[in-house]
């Protein structure tokens, strides 16, 4: 009653979950053009994820394959996949790729392994993995109800059953870290417990102890993978841009309820991780865009953004490709041979940056 | 040329101890005539001896040579001297036309009347304020103009102006320099204090430098520059400490405050910005640009719109402060800009004021009040900040207004804040105290507190910050680091 009440009064003064306002890209968060001008290294559509592994080779994941990349960009190898990569990562000598069909084990001690299911449920969203410690892989299931490519309804739908699981591979055991996480796109290891990304909060929570706590929080986007960096901290991508009209749309459920039933998902009021591309896209044409220039008021749908996070997860720097650039929807950000490598899910680009220390504008 | 208004040997003492000291004065007739010094220099009592306002306890004042002595300022005014006071001498409940008519009552007053006769006059002088306003209602660039249109009015042959530029826009400056530019071709005499000597050195004829209410010296504009004017009014060499571009920055720490899409009537417009922890924000914008307003509701001076007023998170948790009370707890300290009316109470001592902010952050939790911890509080932040006061008991509205700035501040780092905005922290305060004040603001955001500095003073703004933010027509339109930024693009940004 007390909550039907509040929601009531939410709505009418637009405060609390009726809220509509964003954070700023102010601080170290102060947009420049580094990853619209970034080199690109490799392209190909439909890139998903890469890893490094312990002999500093590249592995890139696109579409249905793990791709193996010289230092020269040039594909070496090709492993093929049972259906569309979702992740991957190199964890205690394994590479393993996630799809919508599982676990798959494509090189290391652990090669062959496939695992589909776990407590007998399938996994068909897990969208980041990392190595853990024990031996185990910690793997970030984005929604336990949808698949990953059905991201875009799980955020308008609310959703909050993302889990953060530990897969121990010598036992084929799987705990349940963290659960009812709103949508967990990425997790990594903590001096002291597990980072994960809660990208409908717009937040990285650190699970210390069985308990879930406030990492970084108010993130002006929806962040996705986590990486270590070299000299203490990480790496964030953020795959998307919050805005206030989708704040709106989320809290307009009737609307909500009946553009998801009558409009074509990839025509939805979403972020999105390209955009400017089709003028059925909402808010185009004469809305946002004007004899080819974007209005200065338009709503991002897409964006590119890289965050450098300190060890206690204070943003330090950040990297952007703004709205009208090509370099957008950044999934995955880690370093490689002495740079760091960003996976432009929204261009298919793997761009390849120096390795900044520091702001590289300051 | 001749002098219009002269002193000699003109001493004022206070309880034996002399404001101003055997001071030789000379105004010429159609002169500009700057008057510099530290607060507390003796300034502000010699031109209320010339209004008036105070007697002379020994020495002379002669207008056109004749000995004078006024009893009040209706008789200085009869003689033509009027002053254009600092804190506004206006009625806020009256309006406009009625406070220029103030003093020039007929027996039978029409309104209609007086406000055409207004109009006539604002508008010879080029001001755009409307006479059937309420004072009340204006901005403080806009009192200003009624003051001045006050004396002019008043056909007065000399006009006092105490600090004239302080509440001004740049824009506003350079009219009023016209202005009094003006007044100076119809053979009026001026004198105007003013702790921006750029404007002493581009208005004036003549300078006249005191120090410790004594007369230091007095000289044509072109025979002196800035360094020998601070030198004079302070006895050292302050040019480097208070004029310059920071060098090197300090790294930004937690973010501690974040504003989304604020709103606050017509003066807040959907703005949004972040403070750090552990760096001076700057925030410049013209007079009217919302950035006092935003910062009046971040802590809780102000309320932002009641639907959709946006967001304000403090330390990670959202919050909407209604009034100031809840704000100080949370550790958020607003200096205001107008100490006289908002920072301290008058009547009361320094000790007294500090310990009332304690209290304050306290939300009446205290309820008995132990003289002995309100001296121990007073004497530890007099000491830590020095305030310098004649005596112990000596009521904060007659310290100096360095001193009086020294203690509001006083007042609200005894509250222990994470975030302290200092709004216009140096205004109508001398040089000296100037580069105390800054050293304070330095050291609070070394301790890693989160520190703004509102000003409408670009150097100052420019040599504090490590990072400037300008505000705009209600929100906050820029943001650069302050290590390559020049003056030209902060001001572009704030007008353009």
């Amino acid at each position: 009653m007390l909550k039907t009440l509040k929601r009531a009064r939410d709505r009418f003064f637009g405060t609390g979950e009726a809220d509509t306002s964003v954070p700023v890209l102010d601080g170290a968060l102060k947009p420049n053009n580094l990853l619209e001008t970034a080199e690109v290294f490799f392209e190909r559509p439909g890139l998903e994820d890469l890893a490094i592994d312990a002999h500093g080779q590249l592995y890139v994941a696109a579409g249905p394959e793990v791709l193996l990349i010289g230092a020269d960009g040039r594909v070496q190898d090709t492993i093929g996949l049972q259906a569309r990569a979702q992740a991957l990562a190199v964890c205690h000598g394994n590479l393993v790729a996630a799809t919508s069909q599982g676990l798959q084990f494509l090189a290391g001690p652990q090669v062959g392994r496939h695992v589909q299911s776990f407590g007998g449920h399938p996994i068909q969203c897990i969208n980041a993995l990392s190595e853990g410690p024990d031996g185990t892989l910690l793997l970030s299931e984005g929604s336990h109800a949808v698949p990953c490519d059905e991201w875009t309804a799980d955020l308008l739908t609310h959703g909050r059953s993302g889990r953060v699981l530990a897969y121990d591979p010598r036992d084929d055991s799987c705990r349940v870290l963290a659960q009812g996480l709103a949508y967990c796109f990425g997790v990594c290891m903590h001096e002291d417990g597990v980072l994960a990304s809660e990208s409908w909060a717009h937040r990285v929570q650190v699970l210390r102890d069985g308990r879930m706590q406030a990492g970084l929080s108010e993130i002006p986007g929806y962040p996705g993978r986590i990486a270590p960096a070299s000299g203490g901290g990480y790496w964030l991508s953020i795959f998307a841009p919050r805005s206030q009209l989708l704040e709106f749309v989320l809290r307009e459920d009737v609307f909500r309820k009946e553009m998801m039933s009558t409009v074509e998902p990839r025509y939805w009021i979403a972020p999105a991780f390209s955009s400017g591309q089709d003028f059925l896209e909402p808010l185009q044409q004469g809305s946002v865009r004007q004899m080819g220039i974007l209005k200065p008021w338009a709503p991002p749908r897409s964006y590119g953004l890289v965050l450098r996070l300190s060890a206690d997860l204070a943003p330090l720097f950040s990297m952007h490709s703004r709205v009208g650039g090509v370099h957008h929807g950044i999934v995955a950000a880690q370093e490689y041979a002495g740079s760091l490598l960003a996976l432009s899910k929204g261009s298919g680009r793997l761009l390849r940056l120096p390795l900044f220390e520091q702001n590289p504008q300051a | 040329m001749t002098a219009i208004l002269e002193l000699h040997q003109a001493t004022k003492r206070y309880g034996g101890v002399p404001a101003i000291d055997s001071v030789d004065f000379s105004l010429e007739k159609g002169e500009i005539h700057a008057l510099c010094g530290e607060n507390g220099a003796g300034k502000s009592t010699l031109t209320k001896v010339m209004a008036g306002v105070v007697e002379l306890s020994s020495g002379e004042m002669r207008i056109d040579g004749k000995p004078v002595s006024f009893r009040n300022p209706v008789e200085a005014l009869s003689a033509g001297v009027a002053m254009v006071f600092q804190e506004t001498s206006l009625v806020p409940t009256m309006t406009v036309g009625q406070n220029l008519f103030l003093g020039k009552e007929k027996f039978v007053n029409r309104l209609r009347a007086i406000y055409i006769a207004a109009q006539q006059l604002l508008q010879s002088l080029n001001f755009n304020v409307d006479p059937t306003h309420m004072v009340s209602n204006l901005g403080a660039a806009q009192k200003q103009m009624v003051e001045i249109a006050r004396a002019v009015l008043h056909d007065a042959r000399v006009i006092i102006f105490d600090e004239p530029t302080a509440t001004l826009t740049p824009e506003e400056k350079r009219y009023f320099f016209d202005l009094m530019r003006n007044l100076k071709a119809r053979g009026v005499s001026i004198i105007f204090i003013s702790h921006a000597l750029e404007e002493a050195l581009e208005l004036a004829d003549r300078i006249t430098v005191m120090r410790d209410g004594k007369h230091v010296v007095t000289d044509a504009r072109d025979n002196l520059d800035r360094d020998s004017i601070v030198r004079a009014m302070v006895g050292r060499d302050l040019t480097s400490t208070l004029y310059g571009q920071k060098t090197t920055l300090r790294p930004a720490g937690k973010r501690v405050l974040s504003v989304q899409n604020l709103r606050m009537g017509t003066l807040v417009r959907n703005t949004s910005f972040s403070v750090f922890a552990g760096q001076i924000t700057g925030v410049f914008g013209l007079i009217g640009s919302g950035r006092t307003e935003t910062f009046k509701v971040v802590a809780g001076v102000l309320k932002r719109d009641y639907t959709h007023g946006g967001k304000v998170v403090f330390n990670d948790q959202a919050v909407r402060y209604r009034v100031p009370a809840p704000a100080i707890k949370a550790g958020i300290a607003y200096i205001t800009e107008d100490r006289k009316v908002d920072g301290f109470f008058e009547t009361m001592t320094s000790a007294r004021n500090i310990y009332a902010g304690k209290l304050a952050k306290l939300g009446g939790r205290q309820q008995l009040v132990y003289r002995s911890e309100e001296k121990s509080a007073g004497a530890e932040w007099k000491s830590k900040l020095n305030v310098r006061a004649v005596t112990e008991s000596a009521k904060v509205i007659e310290l100096s207004g360095g001193n009086q700035q020294k203690v509001v501040i006083a007042k609200s780092l005894i509250q222990g804040p994470e975030l302290i905005i200092f709004d216009e922290p140096t205004r109508g305060v001398d040089v000296g105290a100037v580069a105390e004040i800054h050293e304070i603001i330095r050291g609070l955001a070394d301790q890693g507190l989160a520190v703004v500095v509102i000003s409408s003073y670009l150097p100052e703004i420019m040599m504090l910050s490590d990072r400037i933010l300008v505000s705009r027509q209600g929100r906050i339109v820029e943001e650069f680091d302050n290590t390559d930024v020049t003056t030209e693009e902060i001001m572009y940004a704030s007008i353009h």
